[in-house]
């Protein structure tokens, strides 16, 4: 065990919080003041980095994008002595590059009416390359899956703003944050007890995007109980192709019945794994269905924060403990995942110190400092993040995690009591207790 | 060629398999990208965000680009978006 000073800087843990609070820090001191990200396009693919248009090319920023980022994390490399950094380097270039061109695909704009984000291209991308030709070693050295996915981490929780909850009064906060912790217990043992899954971290995994918000709870949860790689991509492929039926049919289905609206939106906007496939959704039942379903998922995001907390808590004190032992207080925070503190601590930053500073006004602080900033800095990191991993994975390990259907089957029975509960305290909720909280 | 990972086949062989997944993924994303959508109650949805303009890709709610008006609309903060930006940033 290695222990005291040191670890703060030899673990990829603390490395992710060092980043994170440094890409952070370049928001909050006005050093950095936008991120360039891939545009929107439509017909001229060259629209997406800018190459004639107005504003002007993105590509020099993209560059130094590209340099400043891998020289900020080849200090960690470095250090670590996990890579020699010119390789690492290499190495990170070409994950970018190929970061840069999911990212090409996710934005255009035809794509983005499916509702298929990056991580999903990103991924398809890496896995194109490791299952054909194979991913070449000088490669692999820039593929820190886990570096990246951490500091995405820390810098998402700036994104969680805890006065968010309030947005929607009691009706909202008891559809999001009622039912969610309710179906995650739920899908986790029915998962361990009924399915008799051996694999546990997956079965987490697949709760908490079912129950939460899809991919980036199921970063979150991953990472919090130190899953497989394969694990990720495949409760990641899951919840994307389900989000995406799930946006097609449960609009259809509201209006066939002729359900309330904003019954209808809450409904939606606990249910369906991503955001931007519940603004879709909610849209199809009228401007102020969109609203209810749009708050009642930001409100579900915040948990987001929570939820990794307690899953590292509970797997270093429960799951991964030895049988017999005591966890004493040493021992686990010996065994703690360290970037969850950075990724709470982010957030408890922004929430309670800098949108105060702000005077209150987190609308402000959103348009200023994340919108333009560490958001887009977590983008980049995610979408590196899923490149590495489809790099690093093949098919037949991921055939090899289907424990003959039983991630599916959870997937399904869980998402149907999800649909039952929400659908139950969304009509408690707004038609019962408070109903006119929305006009 | 040194590989990080190993899939079967001479490189050849491997070269022919990443051109084919090329081609194939070039396909794939070129029928999203067609603007086609499924006929009937199916594509309703798809239809509805094309001629909207709503982006149904976004992972989490900051992603969302028009996510400060769709809160304000139902909180009554509408006019705190007119306000200008005590920060001298941009607003989206």
């Amino acid at each position: 065990m290695s222990n005291g000073a040191s670890t703060l800087w030899k673990s990829e843990d603390w490395w992710a919080v060092w980043f994170g609070l440094i890409l952070i820090a370049s928001s909050l001191s006005g050093s950095v003041t936008s991120v360039p990200k891939i545009r929107t396009w439509n017909d001229n693919p060259l629209d997406a980095l800018g190459i004639g248009s107005p504003e002007g090319s993105i590509l020099l920023s993209l560059l130094l994008l590209m340099i400043g980022l891998g020289a900020l994390t080849a200090i960690g490399v470095a250090v670590m002595k996990s890579e020699r950094a010119g390789r690492y380097l290499a190495g990170f270039a070409g994950v970018f590059a190929l970061a840069c061109v999911s990212y090409w695909i996710a934005n255009q704009a035809n794509v983005k009416y499916w509702g298929l984000s990056y991580a999903l291209w990103a991924l398809l991308v890496g896995l194109l390359i490791s299952n054909t030709i194979g991913t070449p070693r000088w490669l692999m050295a820039g593929a820190k899956t886990e570096m990246f996915i951490k500091t995405g981490l820390v810098l998402l929780g700036a994104e969680i703003l805890f006065k968010k909850i309030v947005s929607l009064g009691a009706p909202g906060l008891m559809v999001a944050w009622i039912v969610t912790p309710i179906v995650v217990v739920f899908m986790y043992n029915f998962a361990t007890r009924v399915l008799k899954m051996v694999n546990k971290k997956l079965a987490i995994i697949i709760a908490c995007a079912t129950s939460v918000c899809g991919v980036s709870a199921a970063i979150a949860a991953a990472a919090s109980c130190r899953a497989k790689k394969e694990d990720l991509t495949l409760a990641v492929g899951m919840t994307l192709i389900f989000t995406v039926l799930m946006m097609f049919l449960m609009p259809l289905g509201i209006k066939w019945a002729g359900m309330n609206d904003v019954l209808g939106a809450a409904w939606m906007g606990g249910t369906i794994d991503s955001t931007g496939a519940v603004v879709a959704a909610g849209s199809m039942l009228g401007p102020t269905a969109e609203r209810v379903a749009a708050v009642v998922k930001m409100i579900q995001n915040v948990l987001i924060g929570l939820l990794a907390f307690a899953i590292a808590l509970y797997w270093v004190t429960r799951v991964d403990r030895e049988p017999g032992s005591k966890a004493d207080v040493r021992e686990i925070w010996y065994r703690f995942p360290k970037f969850v503190i950075g990724f709470v601590g982010a957030s408890i930053l922004f929430s309670f110190i800098v949108v105060p500073l702000a005077g209150g006004d987190f609308n402000a602080v959103e348009a200023t400092y994340i919108r333009p900033v560490t958001r887009v800095f977590r983008g980049w990191f995610f979408c590196m993040a899923f490149v590495a991993i489809g790099l690093e994975s093949n098919f037949r390990d991921l055939v090899g995690q289907m424990e003959g259907g039983k991630p599916l089957m959870l997937y399904v029975v869980g998402q149907s009591f999800n649909l039952f509960l929400t659908l139950l305290v969304a009509w408690l909720a707004f038609m019962v207790i408070f109903p006119g909280a929305v006009r | 060629m040194e590989n990080g990972t190993l899939p079967v086949g001479s490189l050849r062989t491997r070269c022919f398999r990443l051109l084919v997944g090329i081609v194939l993924l070039a396909a794939v994303a070129g029928v999203f990208a067609s603007g086609y959508a499924p006929p009937g109650p199916l594509g309703e949805v798809l239809r509805h965000n094309q001629v909207k303009g709503i982006d149904a890709s976004p992972l989490f709610y900051t992603e969302v680009e028009n996510m400060r008006e769709l809160e304000a609309g139902l909180t009554g903060r509408d006019k705190r978006t007119e306000e200008p930006d005590r920060f001298g940033g941009k607003t989206d």
